[in-house]
């Protein structure tokens, strides 16, 4: 009951204080509520006092230079030159008369669609795998499965183009699936999902050994089955895990740049150029810097939303103990 | 007899593991191979075992990457990074999770991380350089620890926050109860409970930024601050690539995040039982 | 609580350990960081990462610091795939190294309309230089760079197989063919084709339009960037890209999916006997298998033997940046005149085995040494012409390649696809 009290008086207070804090750091919370308890008032201010210094770091790192290099997708700059001009909103309208982004734009939606989706089966069988009760047989798996984390992603390419150019065709006698601009995009996800299968594993393990035990345990002995467990069970419980694996694996396909660049260059014949490769080469190649900001302004726009929506899906599924 | 039976009915499961565990180490062990090979054996066959295990490529990995010196480099940016970006996510992660239904700025701060997560890096590079050019920043290992946390905030706290509301709430209120301050009940009781989120993050980042190449490259340019990562690329010349030295020193500088991976992961695995605490 | 303190303790010594580390990294640099007393320091940003040219840069080094005693030479390597982004992120953030590589004239013009480049005119070491080379480092009159090395492009081949057959250099296409036909009887893969990779593809149809079109008519790659001329039109051109996939079937089973690395292989051991591509190839070759005998001819364009040229192209070239500071460009002047010494370049020859721009007397590996001695007459030089930029470039090879890839070939539909991709560029 009183727990109940409690949360309500925060939800009815949010956004009062939070103009608050904007105005005048925080000391206004204190005035404006002096009618309620004294703890909640600490704890209001207290909430951002967490956030703070992981916020300082990003500030710095991410949002200051972001804000720094935005302007530079509405000029004319090659990239080189110590001056450039503004053109407004040119370099915005020539995205859409540019026949060569097609392409690549519809190479990162295969990207990210075939990523996404091969990207998470196999971790969360990986991690359904090793969550077993064989002790032993579990730990050395996880760490197989996990050893692909450490190399990184060029290192990575270096290491599958080796394997799809030589060691498949004379062991098996494959064609190289690389130099097949149909089945290109498939064989950079492969690598891929090989380079980064560890990572998503861990998180969907951590996400099934927070699950409490005694839950499956109740739900045996309702007699349901294994499949039931999973499904009403494993499944809603995992959703956190989800949240987080599809979102992110989901956006970092559609960045997709260094595996591919260091596998193919976007080859053959431009069949696995991604957004960001093209960006990459107007930025550094082709002398369009102004050109290639635009379109990354554009497409990391295009991603927020996707990415908001997408996580908003999961987080609104996800189960609060 | 009955044991047996259960064993047998198992078996699937033991080929499947197998089967999943050879496809994961068989490039990795290619790898191994290739790095005990040298061009010559190389070009005369892929799979086969060199006539002579031939250990030049790795002597002269560790002596062109200056190996020690480049690993000490990355130890001194890897391990305060790492501190620094679980104490900082968790915090984030916990108040974000506990308090962004009553906050519209921890609402809003939850989906400006999530949007940063779709920045490209290449686009924020000259500004970067410009600021650290500008700060002095260049070149030195403090520096590089900045932005490795700055730009692995998003990510990890995102991580954190899921997790977090899988933590029953009760926990902590009891303890508010008993008079704890926020930080304090935090520490003691909110922080132990994240450990196998933690131990991940953890990893996970240790990893990465071991293998981080797009900051250090442009941040890093003298030798004397160079990570390994860095160093590796020196391996791959413009038209030609040696792979066994490559492979040979990828495999030297993995072994240490492996080592420390297989240390982890025990916190990761033997986590909380909720329930437990629970009750 | 415990916890906490110990997380904490761990986090503050790893920070001061980094900052105390820093402190001996900062206090090692201002030594030589500016130009403190007499001490100048010039920065050397290259991407040298090949064993032997990494040897030829701390050489000159070494030299250049013996030999003057009041400069240091700082040498900053990045790997050659971010090379251009770390120079341009450099730039705009007014951190320019003193010297480093551009490549082709293309670029020399986009630097040194923006001011960065020094001229290098009056720099005594251009004598040393084959003046066919220089051209290419010029702009508006100045020379602004000067190429450090020379590429060859023809057809790399097994000497020892080719003598084991009875098999003459081809100077015709019918000749070629012979050899082809000869090779595949015998179980030999005629050509290695790294086709997976746009660039190395591209060395194979550049030959031959490079040979007739370019080396007919020096403006040609403009006329057909500035649309004056069309790929249709181009009669020459349409020849060559029936030629190409007139060899088609001597390229091995799966040439598209055939990387550089695999090539070099494949031709280090005597599965594939000839490599159309750059005189790099050599080098590459014999690191695999350092008793092959390579030898090069200039790849047969028709049936008249005096068509086959042999394609001479400058490399890298070295720029200055432009200082105001006459001390640091003195001192800059002097590092020049060392590089591009013929001592200084044996090591290049002979280490990095690369064929120099400053000739002379050096031990080189066979097939380099005769394309640099290559007649002129049987030479075309692309020294000081005007290029392809990297867009045109890229869009050409692209269409190109996915022309090339299928199982038939309409030289018609490729020539229109160029033409409408080109179209598109132009606007």
């Amino acid at each position: 009951m009183r727990k109940e009290l409690l949360f309500t008086d925060m939800n009815g207070r949010g956004r009062r204080e939070a103009a608050g804090l904007w105005l005048c750091g925080g000391a206004w919370t204190v005035t404006e509520n002096a009618r309620g308890r004294f703890e909640m008032k600490k704890k209001g201010f207290t909430k951002y006092l967490f956030v703070l210094p992981g916020f300082c770091f990003f500030a710095f790192a991410m949002l200051l230079p972001f804000f720094m290099g935005i302007h530079i997708a509405f000029t004319d700059w090659d990239g080189v030159a110590p001056e450039y001009h503004f053109v407004g909103l040119k370099n915005f309208i020539a995205i859409f008369k540019d026949t060569r982004i097609k392409a690549p734009f519809l190479n990162t939606l295969e990207f990210a669609l075939l990523g996404t989706v091969i990207g998470n089966i196999i971790p969360l069988s990986l991690a359904l795998l090793v969550n077993g009760k064989y002790a032993k047989l579990n730990t050395i798996a996880r760490v197989i499965f996990f050893i692909p984390v450490c190399l990184s992603s060029v290192l990575t390419a270096f290491l599958w183009k080796f394997l799809y150019h030589e060691f498949f065709p004379e062991v098996f006698g494959w064609k190289n699936i690389l130099g097949n601009p149909r089945w290109v995009i498939l064989g950079i996800v492969i690598i891929g999902v090989w380079n980064t299968a560890g990572t998503n594993m861990l998180i969907y393990l951590s996400g099934l050994k927070n699950i409490p035990l005694e839950l499956y345990e109740a739900a045996k002995m309702d007699g349901a089955t294994g499949i039931q467990r999973f499904r009403m069970i494993t499944l809603p419980l995992l959703m956190p895990s989800f949240s987080v694996c599809v979102t992110l694996t989901l956006t970092s396909w559609l960045k997709e740049f260094a595996t591919t660049l260091s596998a193919t260059s976007g080859g053959p014949g431009g069949s696995s150029r991604t957004v960001s490769i093209y960006v990459f080469d107007n930025l550094y190649k082709y002398y369009k810097a102004g050109y290639g900001q635009a379109i990354s302004l554009l497409f990391a726009f295009i991603l927020i939303v996707v990415g908001l929506l997408v996580s908003s899906f999961f987080r609104r599924r996800e189960v609060e103990l | 007899m009955k044991k047996y039976r259960v064993e047998l009915r198992k078996l699937p499961y033991f080929l499947l593991v197998l089967f999943a565990v050879l496809v994961f180490a068989m490039p990795v062990a290619l790898a191994v191979l290739t790095s005990f090979k040298s061009k010559p054996d190389l070009a005369k066959s892929l799979i086969g075992f060199p006539d002579q295990i031939y250990l030049e490529n790795y002597r002269g990995a560790i002596e062109r990457s200056d190996f020690f010196h480049s690993i000490l480099n990355t130890v001194m940016v890897v391990v305060p990074s790492v501190t620094l970006i679980v104490l900082c996510a968790s915090m984030s992660g916990y108040a974000v999770a506990r308090y962004y239904k009553e906050s519209r700025i921890l609402m809003l701060l939850d989906k400006v991380y999530l949007a940063s997560l779709m920045i490209p890096f290449q686009i924020l590079m000259i500004p970067v350089y410009k600021i650290y050019k500008t700060l002095n920043l260049l070149n030195t290992l403090h520096g590089m620890v900045f932005m490795l946390v700055g730009t692995s905030i998003a990510y990890s706290a995102f991580l954190y926050v899921g997790f977090v509301k899988s933590i029953p709430r009760e926990i902590e209120e009891s303890a508010y109860i008993d008079g704890c301050s926020e930080f304090k009940c935090y520490w003691l009781i909110t922080f132990p409970l994240l450990k196998p989120i933690s131990a991940t993050v953890a990893a996970l980042h240790m990893i990465w930024l071991w293998n981080d190449f797009n900051i250090s490259v442009i941040l890093l340019q003298k030798e004397a601050v160079r990570t390994i990562t860095i160093k590796q690329f020196y391996f791959f010349g413009q038209y030609t690539a040696d792979y066994g030295m490559a492979f040979a020193a990828a495999i030297l500088s993995m072994i240490p995040v492996v080592l420390c991976f297989v240390f982890m992961q025990k916190y990761i695995v033997n986590g909380i039982v909720v329930g437990a605490v629970k009750s | 609580m415990k916890k906490g303190m110990v997380v904490t303790g761990a986090l503050a010594l790893s920070m001061i350990g980094a900052v105390a580390v820093n402190a001996q990294e900062i206090t090692k640099e201002t030594a030589v960081k500016t130009k403190s007393g007499d001490v100048i320091t010039l920065t050397w940003l290259n991407h040298y990462g090949e064993a032997g040219k990494q040897a030829w840069v701390q050489s000159v080094k070494e030299q250049f610091e013996a030999k003057y005693d009041n400069v240091v030479l700082n040498i900053e390597t990045v790997d050659a795939d971010s090379h251009k982004t770390i120079l341009q992120t450099k730039l705009a953030s007014d951190d320019a190294p003193t010297i480093f590589d551009l490549g082709s004239n293309a670029d020399l013009v986009v630097y040194n309309e923006a001011g960065y480049l020094a001229d290098l005119s009056d720099f005594e070491c251009l004598a040393n230089v084959d003046p066919d080379l220089l051209k290419e480092g010029q702009v508006d009159g100045k020379q602004v760079g000067i190429p450090v090395e020379l590429s060859g492009y023809g057809v790399f081949y097994n000497v020892d197989i080719f003598e084991e057959y009875g098999l003459k250099e081809p100077t015709t296409l019918s000749e070629l063919k012979t050899v082809c036909d000869t090779l595949v009887a015998n179980g030999i893969t005629p050509f290695a084709t790294p086709f997976a990779e746009a660039w190395a593809f591209s060395c194979y149809p550049r030959v031959l339009y490079d040979e007739v079109c370019w080396h007919g008519d020096g403006d040609f790659w403009a006329k057909l960037a500035d649309r004056s001329l069309k790929f249709v039109d181009s009669e020459d051109f349409r020849e060559q890209m029936e030629t190409v996939w007139a060899f088609h079937e001597y390229w091995g089973d799966d040439a598209f999916g055939t990387s550089w690395d695999s090539a070099q292989q494949i031709m280090a051991n005597g599965e594939a006997a000839m490599l159309v591509h750059g005189s790099w190839a050599v080098d590459g070759i014999t690191s695999y298998n350092p008793d092959i005998n390579i030898g090069v001819f200039p790849m047969p364009v028709s049936e008249d033997p005096s068509e086959a040229l042999m394609i001479k192209e400058p490399g890298q070239q070295l720029v200055l940046y432009n200082y105001e500071d006459e001390e640091i460009k003195e001192a800059a002047r002097n590092l020049y005149n060392l590089i591009y010494s013929e001592d200084c370049m044996r090591v290049y020859a002979e280490e990095a085995h690369q064929m120099p721009s400053v000739p002379g007397d050096y031990e080189m590996l066979p097939a380099l040494s005769e394309i640099m001695n290559y007649p002129a007459e049987q030479s075309f030089s692309e020294a000081g012409l005007v290029r392809k930029d990297s867009e045109h470039e890229d869009v050409l090879f692209e269409t190109m390649m996915n022309a090339f890839m299928g199982s038939s070939f309409d030289v018609d539909a490729l020539l229109e696809e160029l033409d409408a991709a080109y179209d598109n560029l132009a606007e």
